[in-house]
């Protein structure tokens, strides 16, 4: 569903270049849930920018659905990727209603002048939000504005998968939240992602989380793929063993620990 | 006094439609566009021009001035999006630009149209019946007209993703919306309306200058302001509604401002000036107010 080939990315040129992928090779066919984690500038953010098609690669190609998307615009390949980014704020449309945002979620090919939000397109949306067991059917007429942090998520999750994309990318989309609201919309995220077999890519900080979820786990350090776990070898892990695995490759364990630790290695 | 209120709400229509245009750029597109001071005389002059030449209907006339409004926007929207000019500077560029090409349009700076059949002279021929109130009702009917129009179009699908685009231009690319299009159509709507304003203005004064358009951008601020305080809403419907009550009621002020300023000390001249220290209240006052209170009550 979704091959990297070869890609890299480089920032700025000259003295302060930062190589921020190099090389890396991922596959992930149709229906895979792959993990990812790494210490801050791994390159996990500017892994999932890449494919969004928020940038362009220096070198290599993106491809989806054996089609080469290297050059394809972010709106366009938004049309098949759903994306969910760390900030609840970025992900809705704060002065309209929650009926509206999903309104605009649903249609992701071209737009024309038909109504948006016809009635019967809102008794469905009422029957999806009751599906995320919070209560925002209730509230389908309220501005997002007024929404916590947690709620706005959730309908973040249900926006980014109302049209079915190819490929869901999850970029530490529970990182802002409080514990119970992360345990929350994580929860939420995995049943959506197994309820639509969805092919997705999560980059997460928590590593009880990403051996936990999907079925394999990659890990990225200074650009490149470094370690993969798939299956019981992944189940039977535990974040320690993670550390250890890291330590061996002569990454420091303070930077995984606590994500800071710029002049280790 | 009769007369200086029908002329107010008269003013306050036809200059609505302009204030309808400034409220799709700056409230839903959150995009400050200056270029609303010089569509509008673009407006004018096209809708004139055509006139005194006698070559169209008042009507075509001010379907023109539309036309010639969107072109004007669509620049902005190009300028802007395209060759990555600032949103500010895009608007004044082309509204500086309109200065000389109104002018060309009408080979002068001031063309009279008291001598030519306006839209407001047919209507007042054609239903003879009802005298003075001709052209009020005439400048009602195509407001709700147009009003009606942009709700419609607000609640498609491209309405709906030219308003998000205002609010949150990442989110809608994340879904599948290409923000600068979007920027493009709403600036062309907007001019398309300022201008349609102007038309209507011209033919209802009775002359195009080349200068009428000066403080267009304030005065269809001061209307969405005011529209917002009088109606409270947060639905399109309603805002919209607001816009076209809040510049009736600053027409209405104003009239009564030339009428009475003078026992405070007023001339006409510091028309300009009061208007613009009235935005500035009004768009500090909401933020003070909000400051304060912080905390919107929950739905």
């Amino acid at each position: 569903m979704l091959k990297l080939d070869g890609v890299s990315k480089t920032f700025r040129t000259g003295a302060d270049r930062v190589v921020a992928l190099r090389d890396v090779d991922l596959e992930l066919p149709r229906g895979e849930f792959v993990t990812v984690i790494g210490s801050n500038g791994a390159g996990k953010s500017t892994l999932l920018g890449l494919i969004a098609g928020a940038f362009l690669p220096t070198e290599g190609r993106v491809w989806l659905d054996g089609e080469d998307v290297t050059g394809v615009s972010a709106f366009r390949r938004a049309r098949r990727i759903g994306r969910i980014l760390q900030n609840p704020l970025a992900g809705t449309a704060p002065s309209m209603t929650v009926a509206e945002n999903l309104a605009l979620a649903s249609r992701r090919a071209r737009r024309g002048l038909r109504q948006a939000l016809p009635r019967r397109t809102r008794r469905a949306f009422r029957e999806q939000l009751a599906s995320l067991g919070i209560g925002l059917e209730e509230r389908m007429e309220c501005r997002v504005a007024l929404l916590s942090g947690g709620e706005r998520q959730a309908l973040t999750v249900l926006m980014a998968t109302l049209a079915r994309p190819d490929v869901l990318l999850l970029d530490e989309h529970t990182a802002a939240l409080d514990p119970r609201n992360a345990q929350a919309i994580a929860e939420l995220t995995c049943r959506f992602i197994d309820d639509l077999a969805l092919t997705a890519l999560m980059v997460t900080h928590n590593m009880e989380q990403a051996i936990a979820l999907g079925e394999r786990l990659i890990m990225l350090h200074k650009g490149q793929v470094v370690t993969e776990l798939r299956g019981r070898e992944k189940a039977g892990s535990q974040p320690s063993d993670l550390v250890r695995l890291f330590s061996e490759r002569r990454i420091c364990d303070d930077e995984l620990l606590l994500g800071t630790c710029g002049t280790a290695d | 006094m009769a007369a200086l209120w029908i002329h107010a709400i008269e003013q306050g229509l036809a200059y609505g439609i302009a204030a309808l245009g400034v409220f799709l750029t700056y409230k839903v597109l959150s995009f400050p566009d200056l270029t609303v001071d010089g569509s509008f005389v673009t407006g004018a002059a096209v809708s004139a021009l055509l006139l005194t030449r006698g070559v169209a209907d008042p009507f075509t006339a001010l379907a023109a001035a539309f036309a010639a409004g969107v072109f004007a926007g669509v620049l902005t929207g190009w300028l802007h999006t395209r060759l990555g000019i600032t949103n500010l500077l895009a608007g004044v560029l082309t509204m500086i630009a309109l200065y000389s090409v109104n002018l060309r349009i009408m080979g002068r700076p001031n063309l009279s149209l008291l001598r030519v059949p306006t839209a407001m002279r047919a209507v007042e021929s054609a239903f003879s019946g009802l005298g003075i109130w001709s052209t009020l009702a005439f400048l009602v009917l195509v407001t709700l007209i147009v009003t009606v129009l942009l709700d419609l179009f607000l609640a498609t699908e491209v309405g709906f993703a030219l308003r998000a685009t205002g609010d949150s231009e990442a989110m809608m690319t994340a879904h599948g919306v290409n923000t600068k299009t979007m920027k493009v159509v709403g600036l062309g709507l907007s001019n398309g309306l300022v201008a349609l304003s102007g038309g209507l203005v011209a033919q209802y004064s009775g002359f195009a200058d080349v200068g009428m358009g000066i403080g267009t951008i304030v005065t269809g601020l001061a209307a969405v302001i005011l529209g917002g305080t009088f109606v409270r809403s947060h639905r399109v419907v309603w805002m919209t509604a607001g816009v076209l009550v809040g510049s009736i009621a600053y027409r209405v002020a104003v009239a009564l401002a030339l009428r009475y300023g003078h026992t405070v000390g007023f001339q006409a001249s510091d028309l300009k000036l009061v208007t613009a220290i009235l935005v500035v209240v009004a768009l500090v006052v909401p933020a003070l107010r909000e400051r304060r209170k912080r905390k919107e009550a929950s739905c």
